[in-house]
């Protein structure tokens, strides 16, 4: 079992706090990923994992044992970076025999093993070629490869595909997924980019200045963030201020200045609190399709102020009372003119309430 | 037949590079290899221009214990300067703190100094009552009546060594300033430690570098003529750079000293041959790149 805990962590850098007072568990075979934008402590979070970045307060366990002051060579990690750093005067093999030639490792098990990992990672008839004679993509591979042949309690990967072109990168998404459901080691996974983190994660953790805003399954971040940062963070949002108006468990209303009632989903909000509600753009129905069901919730009359056809939508913003909103429409039958007034509804199981971040709020 | 296109060898132009490229070109055979090809025709006349060995069974009477021991000389504090260097630069390159910035600063000063005045430095150093015989003999390691001997082999592999290290660590720091800390971190999270990674990882990757450093430190400890001269001057074994100095001050003899600048030609050859190599291959890779 390679259960990860990270407990009340604090690393400063000057004044600057980077990681404050973070607590975190990495359960074992999980892969979480430490999600936000640069500054928010993902990196600096992986590097004290690793024992490269020594921690000023707060400890971390891995397997119930204390490892917050074990150097980084003994604490039977595997690490990928941001640049592979694939050592150049090394072939393949070499690359990935170095670790268990320090491990006095008799040279036909090297042999046996190294063939058994690059196979895995489909690189088996690369393994005399020099890091320089291969692709981006080839290179990734190797670098996972040499993370994972000393079968590490935990494998950190430090924006490991940032490197690669759009095609490659979503190519390599699916098959670090795979490779990571097929050998169940525990991983901590950095990156900044949304789409990644929901493709690759059991779990993600979104960060920002070196606090947990939130945690939970990719869907749950998507679909009910909890305050506006992670709202933002996650895909397009529109955001509309208002005062929570009524309350009935997690179901919301949001009164905005100019009398909307938005209805829609929230937690850990109080009656009479301001709030913002978090519009994606994919969850409203536009004219015929707005009035489709006899439900009246979320149902509004909206101007079209501005339409942009990028080929496989359109795209429009709305004007909503005193707000803008943006909705996008796959597949129209029916082209809104500028100026139009039409019919709009917001799916109300897809509208988070969400605290304002900005306004002071606290995160959870 | 003729075939459209095709032309005598008398048709053809030069290409248009050729003329931007003669000023370099005849400057490098008006100063370099014009005075180099002369030295060694000359080492093989003798009299009125005949042609002879001559000079090269002279220096082979009277300098062949010079020339070993120029080769030998050059040879160890090559090696010496090498592994002095590669382990200060690891240290700077490794331990980035207060200590080694100022260090790696101060060290850097003996770089300024010119030859001669690091020749007149040992001179004062190393002589019999010298500092560091004074020094010793304060500590009870060494007896003025029977002080340390270091204008020889000792003295001038002092000299050389403090005059070279500091030139080598700049080349060979710099390379290893350009490898990046994951290919170091990389090594530690597979289990490397410190031998290990310098042995396996930085000094592999800063492999040219550290060959050019030495190939350097090598043709100028052949061609320094100011240390041997003033520490050992013309006291047997010496320097070729001082034998060649005594031939052509004291008998005018051009051709044995053209003779053993061939000899030191000859030292350094297989070294320039390389250094010339990397660099041709760096520019390619550049190119190419």
């Amino acid at each position: 079992m390679a259960e990860l805990v990270l407990k009340d962590l604090v690393i400063k850098y000057g004044k600057v706090t980077a990681l404050d007072k973070l607590n975190l568990t990495i359960k074992d075979g999980e892969l979480v990923t430490l999600l936000g934008p640069s500054g928010c402590g993902k990196t600096t979070t992986l590097r004290s994992v690793s024992g490269f970045l020594p921690v000023q307060e707060g400890e971390i366990f891995l397997n119930g044992k204390r490892i917050t002051d074990i150097a980084p060579e003994k604490r039977g990690i595997g690490l990928v970076f941001q640049n592979y750093a694939l050592w150049p005067h090394m072939t393949v093999f070499k690359n990935l025999a170095f670790g268990l030639e320090l491990r006095k490792m008799p040279a036909e098990e090297i042999k046996r093993k190294v063939a058994a990992v690059l196979a895995s990672v489909k690189m088996e008839e690369y393994a005399d070629r020099f890091p320089r004679q291969l692709s981006g993509g080839q290179q990734q591979r190797v670098a996972l490869a040499r993370a994972i042949i000393l079968e590490p309690d935990i494998l950190l990967l430090d924006e490991p595909l940032s490197n690669l072109d759009a095609l490659l990168r979503e190519q390599m998404r699916f098959e670090i997924a795979a490779i990571h459901s097929r050998l169940g080691i525990t991983t901590m996974y950095v990156t900044h980019d949304q789409t990644e983190a929901m493709v690759i994660s059991d779990r993600i953790v979104v960060m920002r200045n070196g606090r947990v805003m939130q945690e939970g399954k990719p869907e749950d971040i998507y679909m009910r963030p909890q305050n506006k940062f992670v709202a933002g963070f996650m895909g397009t949002t529109c955001f509309v201020k208002g005062v929570v108006a009524q309350l009935d468990g997690e179901r919301c209303v949001l009164r905005t200045d100019d009398g909307i009632e938005l209805y829609g989903i929230a937690t850990g909000l109080n009656v009479g609190q301001n709030a913002l509600a978090a519009i994606r753009p994919e969850y409203i129905l536009l004219g015929s399709r707005a009035v489709a069901g006899s439900a009246e919730v979320n149902r509004f009359r909206a101007q079209v102020d501005r339409s942009n056809f990028t080929g496989e939508l359109f795209d429009y913003q709305l004007r909503l009372g005193n707000n803008f909103i943006r909705a996008k429409e796959y597949e129209a039958k029916t082209v809104y003119e500028l100026g139009q007034t039409i019919d709009i509804k917001i799916d109300e199981e897809r509208l988070p309430i969400v605290y304002d971040t900005d306004s002071g709020a606290t995160a959870v | 037949m003729t075939s459209v296109g095709s032309r005598s060898l008398g048709e053809r132009k030069l290409p248009p590079y050729i003329p931007l490229l003669f000023p370099a070109v005849a400057f490098m055979v008006l100063m370099y290899i014009w005075p180099f090809v002369s030295s060694v025709l000359q080492s093989f006349l003798v009299g009125k221009g005949q042609p002879s060995l001559a000079n090269y069974v002279k220096v082979w009477e009277l300098y062949r214990k010079d020339i070993v021991f120029t080769f030998g000389i050059t040879l160890f504090n090559t090696a010496l300067t090498g592994v002095v260097a590669v382990i200060f630069s690891v240290y700077f390159r490794i331990r980035q703190n207060r200590i080694s910035a100022l260090l790696s600063a101060i060290f850097k000063l003996p770089i300024f100094i010119p030859f001669v005045v690091v020749s007149q430095m040992m001179n004062s150093f190393l002589a019999p009552h010298g500092l560091l015989n004074t020094a010793l003999a304060q500590l009870g390691i060494v007896n003025l009546e029977k002080p340390l001997q270091l204008f020889n082999f000792a003295g001038l592999s002092f000299g050389f060594a403090w005059k070279q290290i500091p030139f080598a660590v700049l080349i060979i720091h710099g390379g290893f300033q350009m490898i990046d800390n994951s290919y170091i971190e990389a090594a530690r999270s597979v289990g490397a430690k410190m031998p290990s990674i310098i042995l396996r990882v930085l000094v592999p990757m800063n492999k040219s570098s550290i060959i050019v450093a030495l190939v350097l430190v090598y043709s100028q400890i052949i061609g320094t003529f100011t240390l041997p001269y003033m520490l050992i001057g013309g006291k047997v074994p010496t320097t070729i750079t001082v034998d060649i100095a005594h031939r052509v001050n004291y008998f005018r003899d051009f051709g044995v000293a053209n003779a053993l600048g061939v000899c030191s030609y000859i030292m350094v050859l297989f070294t320039a041959a390389y250094y010339l190599r990397s660099k041709i291959r760096e520019a390619r890779q550049e190119v190419s790149g």
